[in-house]
């Protein structure tokens, strides 16, 4: 039996896993904190726009068992986001964690939590293990980078304002050690419009109970509320430091999702919770995280250059999904490391590796992402299926559908149906 | 002439208790704090007046010295809720910080938040100014040390296992200075009983969400229960331990206290999240407190400050302690050392003498009774509080154990001491 070890339980590593130990493999999935699913604690929204076409492309290509999941936690459907984003999934992010551990474990993935990868053992292109924290040596025939691309500590000291304390845990965990990086490969940041490394997180959380009683009614019963800031607090200057990707309409306005446990409000992550108490139905708010409530934490710090099969450039049998592979969000990193542990299993098979054809929306999704990422602007504003140049492309295209027969259809024609619920060797 | 200057470190309850009182008492008082919130641990603490703590509050309020007490009673949760026999009283900590903010703010304290002092400056035992981190200088005629006692991030590095993100926050505004050990004033620490410094906390906190909808129903209805912990779960080897310092109740079974933000699970302080998740009802538990995860605490009760019974650190003419450090930790405890250290610091800052309160009060008992053990030995293993234990026995004893206001108020009034602490001196 083949041996794969993921590092980094994010939902990017889960699927890793998962998708290793469906192939046939014997799986490890190293996590350095006491939780599965990294920073989708705070996720809690899918679906929108093209990213409905993910989620169900990922069920007809066998590997729906995360997308199910979060169906079964549904909080609201249906939700407009104010930049257009449509047919918004609102689930309850404080719920995943335990069922994404469930159907990773009953796949007989070996889950090893609080135990931090700190180094790899290899031999020109091949690694051969990852090295733990305490000294043990973890081998494997192939290998998953899914550590990530956030703080730790250092990170947001030279990028940011220090460590502001976020779902990252780095001061009680450690911080994030990339595999690539440790096997001698090249990663590149994300750049702000001024040219600093790295992003700046957009969201925060906000305990709900801190909302005037009303307001949370409101926000628990819709799902989505759109609370226009106070004009003097409106502070367009601050677009570019929220990566610039969605619309003005974040910086005019609280965006705020009911995401179970605590509140999301997105695209003002800048803002202090000081200055937040200072809105109408907020004099009271806390916020969650990052608990000390300035700037936020700086994300994007490592992707690695990888091609369109999730490997890692100049290694044998090293992939990589999720932020490292360039893919943030809830499906994208989900279906990244779903391709890079399929993949690492094929490789330990000594099958090629898998790359899915460009006439359905992932695989168009990661090529044009493996080509964007060559250059400087593709690699500072990134690709997502919700908003952005690449879900004007999918509109251009085609690719996006409502229609969850023609999704089938093409995943059907491609020859993809259910190629990652299949036993390799 | 310009009015006597006091100045408070460390935002707490016994600080903000210090900061109105030196203000009544006619003084200009500053309340500077390390954080952006007022209320230190009681932003997680919330239980207030089970067993005697009340007798503490009241004699505080007859003294003249309630407005804290008061604050929290007008963002009462729960009122008199019954945990483990003790009748609790808990307050909404999504409140607390504004609620304090506003009381201060009318005992016209002058407010610095995210200011944290660091540096003293001293002349013949007489502290003559602080300095906060950003260079800005704090010259007063008195001084109250409410800096606690818990962390900061070296002390858990090396003592517990390391930073656990605890609201203390450290890691961002930057580590506890206690501003009497600055000054020379000397410092003890609580000893654990493997020997090593510090104390470990009983409690964590989790997401109201991620309990069961029939916990969650039942804490909404009831504030706070108690569950039996399951048999496997149980930690024999501690058992003897936990049962010593907070009964036996509290080593089989955990308590769970609606305080507003998240629901706190007192008892099962040294829990990981797979061992959380396996009391029914569990789960799907998140911790949200402390935030890395279960298991591990913050480092507290590491900086007590040797002083004598009016309060004032020893060797240092003008400094006060007020809060954990006096030796008394808890809510009310802490509280009242608050407004005693105030009081005394306005005194002091108007050329008078500070006081002592008779041994025939709670309070001055208690102080008394602590600074005794303090003298006598380094070994503070003994915790000190109104609700059990050594002193809850003794003020059975005594007699200070009728808990009805009226008859303290009577008692205080009986002594000539009623509103000695919340006078004018100018």
């Amino acid at each position: 039996m083949s041996r794969i070890v993921v590092v980094g339980g994010g939902l990017a590593g889960c699927g890793a896993a998962l998708a290793a130990a469906k192939a046939g493999a014997q799986v490890t999935l190293l996590e350095r904190t006491d939780m599965l699913s990294g920073v989708a604690v705070s996720a809690g929204e899918t679906n929108g726009n093209g990213q409905f076409v993910a989620n169900h492309e990922l069920r007809f290509l066998g590997a729906g068992e995360f997308p199910d999941a979060i169906q079964s936690i549904k909080l609201h459907d249906g939700v407009q986001f104010p930049d257009s984003s449509r047919h918004v999934f609102i689930f309850n992010a404080g719920l995943l964690e335990p069922l994404i551990k469930k159907i990773v474990k009953k796949a007989g993935v070996e889950v090893l939590l609080e135990t931090r990868a700190t180094d790899v053992k290899k031999e020109d292109g091949r690694i051969l293990a990852v090295k733990l924290a305490d000294g043990r040596m973890v081998e494997g025939d192939a290998f998953v980078d899914c550590t990530g691309g956030r703080g730790g500590i250092s990170v947001c000291r030279k990028y940011g304002m220090g460590c502001v304390m976020c779902h990252v845990k780095c001061p009680a965990f450690g911080d994030r050690i990339g595999m690539v990086e440790k096997a001698g490969g090249k990663v590149y940041d994300m750049r702000r419009a001024d040219g600093k490394h790295g992003q700046v997180g957009k969201a925060i959380t906000l305990f709900k109970d801190t909302l005037a009683p009303k307001l949370k009614a409101r926000l628990e019963k819709k799902g989505l509320l759109r609370i226009p800031l106070p004009s003097e607090m409106v502070d367009y200057s601050k677009h570019a430091l929220m990566g610039g990707l969605r619309t003005k309409d974040f910086l005019a306005n609280l965006i705020l999702t009911d995401i179970g446990p605590v509140a999301k409000l997105s695209g003002l992550g800048y803002m202090t919770q000081e200055e937040l108490r200072r809105v109408p139905d907020f004099e009271n708010v806390e916020v969650e995280s990052p608990r000390a409530s300035r700037y936020n934490a700086i994300s994007h710090m490592a992707i690695a250059i990888r091609d369109s099969a999730m490997r890692a450039k100049g290694f044998e049998n090293l992939f990589c999904g999720g932020e490292k592979a360039g893919h943030g969000g809830v499906e994208a990193a989900t279906a990244s490391g779903i391709l890079a542990g399929h993949n690492a299993a094929r490789n330990a098979c000594r099958l090629a590796p898998l790359v899915l054809p460009e006439s359905i929306a992932l695989g168009d999704f990661f090529a044009y992402a493996t080509e964007g990422f060559k250059t400087a602007a593709g690699r500072n504003s990134g690709y997502r299926m919700a908003f952005g140049k690449y879900w004007e492309r999918m509109q251009r295209t085609g690719l996006y559908t409502d229609d969850v027969k023609k999704i089938k259809r093409r995943v059907t024609e491609a020859g993809m149906l259910g190629v990652f619920a299949k036993k390799l060797c | 002439m310009e009015k006597a200057r006091v100045i408070v470190v460390g935002g707490g309850f016994s600080g903000i208790a210090a900061a109105i009182t030196a203000s009544k008492a006619g003084a200009q008082a500053m309340l500077l704090e390390r954080t952006d919130m007022l209320s230190g641990s009681g932003l997680r603490a919330a239980r207030l007046y089970h067993n005697l703590k009340i007798v503490g509050a009241e004699e505080a309020k007859a003294l003249g010295g309630g407005e804290v007490f008061e604050a929290l009673e007008s963002i009462l949760l729960h009122r008199g809720n019954i945990i483990d026999e003790e009748a609790a009283f808990i307050y909404n900590t999504v409140l607390v910080d504004t609620t304090m903010r506003k009381a201060v703010e009318a005992a016209g304290v002058e407010l610095h938040l995210e200011s944290r002092a660091v540096k003293v400056e001293k002349e013949d035992g007489v502290l003559k100014a602080v300095t906060t981190h950003s260079g800005k200088r704090f010259p007063g005629d008195a001084f109250v040390d409410a800096s606690g006692t818990f962390g900061g991030l070296s002390n858990c590095i090396k003592y517990g296992r390391g930073c656990v993100m605890c609201f203390h926050r450290c890691l961002y505004f930057g580590d506890r200075v206690s501003i009497a050990t600055q000054a020379g004033s000397g410092e003890l620490h609580w000893t654990k009983p493997d020997g090593t410094p510090g104390s470990s906390g009983a409690a964590i906190a989790v997401f109201k969400e991620s309990l069961s909808a029939e916990l969650r129903s039942r804490l909404k209805k009831e504030g706070a229960f108690s569950l039996p912990i399951p048999e496997a779960l149980i930690d024999h080897s501690r058992f003897k331990q936990i049962q010593a310092a907070r009964g036996a109740r509290e080593a089989t079974h955990v308590n769970l206290v609606d305080i507003g933000l998240v629901a706190k699970c007192v008892g099962i302080g040294n829990f990981r999240l797979d061992s959380l998740r396996k009391i029914p009802g569990f789960e799907n538990a998140q911790i949200e407190y402390p935030m890395g995860g279960g298991g591990y605490h913050q480092v507290s009760y590491m900086s007590f400050t040797p002083r004598e019974d009016s309060l004032r650190a020893r060797g240092i003419a003008n400094l006060f302690i007020a809060g954990e450090k006096t030796g008394l930790p808890g809510i009310v405890e802490a509280t009242v050392c608050g407004v005693l250290a105030g009081s005394n610091a306005a005194r002091v800052a108007f050329g008078r003498e500070p006081i002592e309160l008779p041994r025939s009060t709670a309070i001055g008992d208690m102080i008394a009774y602590r600074g005794e053990q303090m003298a006598a030995s380094d070994d503070l293993r003994v915790p000190l509080s109104m609700a059990h234990g050594v002193y809850f026995a003794r003020m059975k004893e005594l007699g200070l154990d009728d808990t009805d206001p009226a008859v303290i108020h009577k008692r205080i009034d009986a002594l000539g001491l009623t509103d000695i602490l919340g006078r004018r001196h100018v």
